[in-house]
């Protein structure tokens, strides 16, 4: 057939369904089959096993997981139990107990006790004292707790916030304080009577009752007498008030809002002798008035929170307010309010102040201080030591030497003698540096933590 | 069904279904060894993802899909050379050497022929004209609609008529 015809022959669906029919494909050999028969066996045995494999392990860790919780719950609850039980000895630990334990022999102990609390009182008369059992942790809230007709509806000011943001962080990551009791000899006012005088107990804010007419009359009577003279012993009038007026600080508030400029004065110097926590908040905003910031700024320092201090000396333009607040923080006695002061000694910028401030206190808390030196903090040590050098005196001195002499916290001891000012201090250093070439190596080390204070001795 | 007697039911329908899959592999690719190893990556991915596995399908059916794509997978890998039948052993029953000889290769051309075609069209040629597939099913399968593979179809059928003219002719 032409190849012309070829290709104009029909071709039919059939026809190709027929051709397709005879179409062959290599065969597949049996063991092509049996390979893969094989191969799926092997994959299929291997699959099983894995998922086999994986269930155990997702009940295994279900399981892990469930004894891991129980585990975990149950060390929490026994910790939480163990940590209740171990904080009341704690709780229980007196003053005395965390103060160094300095071990000399028996003759030298006594008579520099002796003479110690002989030379002290007799160069320092004990005209203040400081009652320091206060619960600042469980204080109330300055502003809740104010009476609702003295405190205006206002959002805190910034200097307001940042003092009550301190005083949080404050009261979540201090210690429970040590408290260190003291007698309260009666006291005497001088130049310096706000700092050292008795630091008030944290009260909390009395439950709000309306006023007698006989409180509002005895209240107005002892404002007019400071407001008329003001040189009157505040202390007196406030004892007066305290005990005639059973809630004097409502109407002192409201004094402090509504009265004249004078009244005002007195109503703050008023809150500073028989002020509670809820004076706090007016005490600041008052602070802000120019005219009535350093009795406010006085009446906190009796009053506030050792952070609200703190923030308040920081904040504090006039040099003198910002001392007395210093030297109310290291009056207090108390290990947090310490804490702060000494933070001011560590601060180059603030050291000298809180230095001077140290004079101002008259009775300042020698043992706490001395018990700082067994603190871990280097930088607390040092402060300390340099506080104790300013502060002084001769049994102090003596207590130093003996120190170094026993070696008991020597370098602070050596800090705190080369921070001295006194002439037995400076003869004690230059003896003992020409007679023991290894003191004479720490006196040199300790030099340069009291170049700041005090200029190179001759 | 609890899980197990579905593994044990799995194992059999593809130990049942095995010679069919490497025959429709075989097909597919032309070449016995490239449809083992089709196949064996297709067993693979049968015991990976059995639980995708509907009883109401028809297993074959799903085997095939596999199949396809691994196939489809191997093609991309390979830029779609279709492999030419080779000289291995054909199912010749022919009882005349000669006859035998010119009918054999003849059915390898138009076997060459077939899985010489583009993949889509191989695929709905294969799966319609030797696997006896219905449209519905192998729309199905492919995923396409059956309007496409009645088209799919059309073209396969005109472009191998086209291809294997002479042979028409000769017989």
């Amino acid at each position: 057939m032409p190849a012309e015809d070829k290709d104009n022959t029909p071709i039919s669906g059939d026809s190709l369904d027929q051709l397709l029919s005879d179409a062959r494909w290599p065969v597949v050999p049996q063991p092509a089959v049996a390979r893969v028969a094989q191969h799926w066996e092997t994959v299929w045995n291997a699959r099983q096993r894995r998922e086999v494999f994986l269930r155990r392990m997702a009940a295994l860790g279900l399981a892990a997981t469930l004894l891991g919780a129980v585990t975990i719950g149950w060390l929490r609850l026994r910790l939480g139990d163990k940590s209740i039980a171990d904080t009341k000895p704690l709780q229980e630990i007196s003053p005395k107990q965390s103060a160094p334990t300095i071990e000399p022999t028996p003759v030298v102990t006594k008579a520099l006790q002796s003479n110690d609390a002989a030379q002290h009182e007799t160069r320092r008369p004990a005209i203040a004292a400081h009652d320091v059992s206060i619960d600042r942790t469980h204080g109330p809230n300055a502003f809740t707790d104010l009476p609702a007709d003295v405190v205006p509806s206002r959002p805190p000011n910034t200097l307001e916030e940042l003092m009550l943001a301190a005083s949080d962080h404050k009261r979540k990551h201090s210690p429970t304080s040590a408290r260190v009791a003291k007698p309260s000899p009666p006291r005497k006012l001088g130049s310096n009577s706000l700092v050292n005088a008795p630091r008030k107990t944290r009260r909390k804010a009395p439950v709000s009752a309306e006023p007698s007419p006989r409180e509002i009359l005895i209240v107005s009577g002892a404002i007019d007498r400071l407001v008329a003279d003001s040189k009157v012993n505040v202390v007196k009038v406030g004892t007066e008030l305290s005990t005639s007026a059973p809630n004097p600080e409502k109407l002192l508030l409201l004094t402090l809002s509504r009265g004249t400029r004078p009244q005002q004065i007195a109503a703050l110097r008023l809150l500073a002798e028989t002020g509670s926590t809820a004076s706090i908040g007016p005490l600041l905003r008052a602070a802000e008035e120019p005219q009535l910031h350093a009795a406010s700024v006085e009446a906190l320092a009796r009053l506030a929170d050792p952070s609200i201090v703190r923030e308040a000396a920081r904040l504090e333009p006039d040099s003198e307010l910002q001392r007395t607040l210093m030297a109310a923080l290291l009056a207090r006695g108390e290990p947090g309010a310490l804490g702060e002061f000494l933070s001011f000694v560590e601060n180059d910028r603030t050291a000298d102040a809180a230095l001077a401030a140290t004079q101002l206190v008259k009775k300042p808390p020698m043992d706490l201080l001395f018990s700082t030196f067994s603190e871990p903090l280097e930088a607390h040590r040092i402060a300390a030591a340099r506080v104790i050098g300013r502060i002084d005196g001769a049994s102090t001195t003596q207590r130093l030497i003996t120190m170094v002499e026993l070696g008991v916290n020597r370098h602070e001891a050596c800090i705190a003698l080369l921070s001295s000012r006194g002439r037995e201090a400076t003869r004690y250093v230059n003896a003992a540096a020409q007679r023991d070439p290894s003191l004479a190596a720490i006196f040199s080390g300790a030099r340069m933590f009291t170049q700041l204070d005090n200029p190179p001795r001759s | 069904m609890a899980r197990s007697s579905d593994q044990h039911e799995l194992d059999r329908l593809v130990t049942e279904h095995l010679p069919t899959a490497l025959r429709f592999a075989t097909r597919l690719t032309g070449d016995v060894d490239a449809a083992e190893e089709i196949l064996q990556e297709a067993l693979l991915r049968v015991a990976r993802s059995w639980k995708s596995f509907r009883r109401e399908a028809r297993f074959q059916t799903w085997l095939f899909r596999i199949v396809i794509n691994v196939f489809r997978s191997r093609l991309a890998e390979t830029k779609n050379r279709p492999m030419l039948l080779d000289g291995e052993v054909v199912d010749d029953q022919s009882t005349d050497p000669a006859i035998g000889a010119q009918q054999s290769e003849l059915a390898e051309l138009i076997a060459a022929r077939v899985s010489a075609l583009p993949a889509r069209q191989r695929e709905v040629m294969i799966l319609i004209s030797f696997e006896g597939l219905s449209i519905k099913e192998t729309a199905s399968l492919l995923e396409i609609t059956e309007a496409n593979v009645h088209a799919t179809l059309g073209v396969a059928r005109a472009r191998l008529t086209r291809e294997l003219a002479p042979y028409f002719v000769r017989r």
